[in-house]
């Protein structure tokens, strides 16, 4: 689990930050991504696993990094989410090491209050690409359905707009190795602010 | 096999978008309500160049009247279409898998259903006036109860191609 007010420093520590990246895992070579684009980037990495907690993450740093911050926080052009970010049970993980919550938190039970609070840093994008979501759990729809609203409100600047199959909630099935995901945001963030 | 699962509406989210200035816009696999979406396209008329749609569900709405809207509203540089196209009733979607519309055994099927594609996209681009009904595997114009139609709570216009199911997101 991101440690939030690292990230939240993080966010505030790197200025120049415009693309945040979450991922699925162990593809596409993510040490290539962060040496060609530089430092300034939150990229995959083999070494962390993601989930929709990292995503609750991210929002939660984002709102406590704009409460703090004032204008010297980072203001992201570029917002990727891809496949399964939504997703909330991941016991299931043979990669996953420690503990795990019975049902760690994901865009669908991420409180609008955070995600508005978020948009100092986030209200700045100006391409957004939210790809797969799929949800075990029944009756998120209207949360996820209000989180997406508040979202889209939230980024007045918005040009690139991609939502691919947002719509696959209820039952899927499990233990395919594509559900699990990578993501470096911690270690990249301890770089960065080791660079700083 | 039907397999029903809960849906996400994307007619409000979409219409909550506040920006002025979209520029490109790609959805996939997307429930679209075709009221919805005209008022979202009139707001965005002036600065939408690029349109992407894949696999589109419209939601008490004809795909003719769909493209046509899509045609009048905006001058688009760029259109694509991909994978299917289904028209479902208005309060309940039933999901299928993609074998149950994938009924492509015959080659001439998969042509006539990639000249449907790109006879829609000339259409959009307004290089051509008229909407390629004839290559739809169905004409749903003159639908209006969904209930009573083959797949019950669906119409499916145009069928998926195994050549973007092979390109579909490994899960």
């Amino acid at each position: 689990m991101l440690d939030v007010g690292i990230l939240a420093e993080a966010l505030g520590a790197m200025r120049n930050l415009s693309l945040i990246k979450l991922t699925s895992g162990g593809r596409g070579g993510p040490r290539r991504l962060s040496s060609r684009l530089g430092r300034d980037i939150f990229s995959p990495s083999p070494f962390t696993r993601t989930d929709g907690r990292q995503l609750i993450s991210i929002f939660r740093a984002a709102a406590q990094a704009s409460a703090s911050g004032a204008d010297q926080h980072a203001k992201v052009r570029t917002f990727i989410m891809d496949k399964d970010m939504w997703e909330g049970k991941y016991q299931e993980h043979r990669w996953l090491s420690g503990p795990y919550e019975a049902a760690p938190p994901d865009f669908g039970s991420l409180d609008p209050n955070v995600l508005t609070a978020s948009l100092p840093i986030f209200g700045t994008v100006r391409t957004l690409e939210l790809q797969a979501q799929r949800r075990k759990d029944e009756g998120l729809g209207p949360i996820i359905e209000q989180n997406l609203m508040a979202l889209f409100k939230g980024m007045p600047d918005l040009e690139d707009l991609t939502l691919h199959n947002p719509m696959r909630l209820g039952p899927v099935s499990n233990g395919v190795p594509g559900l699990c995901f990578c993501l470096s945001l911690f270690l990249d963030c301890l770089l960065s602010l080791g660079s700083l | 096999m039907h397999t029903k699962r809960e849906k996400l509406r994307m007619r409000a989210p979409i219409e909550s978008i506040s920006s002025t200035s979209l520029r490109c816009l790609r959805l996939e696999t997307c429930v679209l309500h075709q009221q919805g979406l005209e008022t979202f396209l009139q707001k965005q008329a002036k600065t939408l160049k690029v349109l992407h749609l894949k696999s589109i569900m419209l939601e008490a709405g004809h795909f003719v009247q769909f493209f046509n809207s899509i045609r009048n509203l905006l001058d688009l540089q760029a259109f694509s279409l991909e994978g299917s196209l289904v028209e479902v009733e208005d309060d309940s979607l039933l999901y299928f898998t993609e074998e149950e519309i994938d009924d492509e055994t015959f080659y001439e099927v998969k042509e006539r259903r990639m000249a449907a594609r790109a006879a829609i996209e000339a259409f959009v681009r307004k290089e051509t006036e008229v909407f390629p009904v004839e290559l739809l595997d169905v004409d749903s114009s003159g639908f209006t109860d969904f209930s009573n139609s083959e797949w019950g709570g669906m119409t499916i216009v145009l069928g998926m191609s195994k050549l973007y199911d092979s390109q579909e997101v490994d899960f």
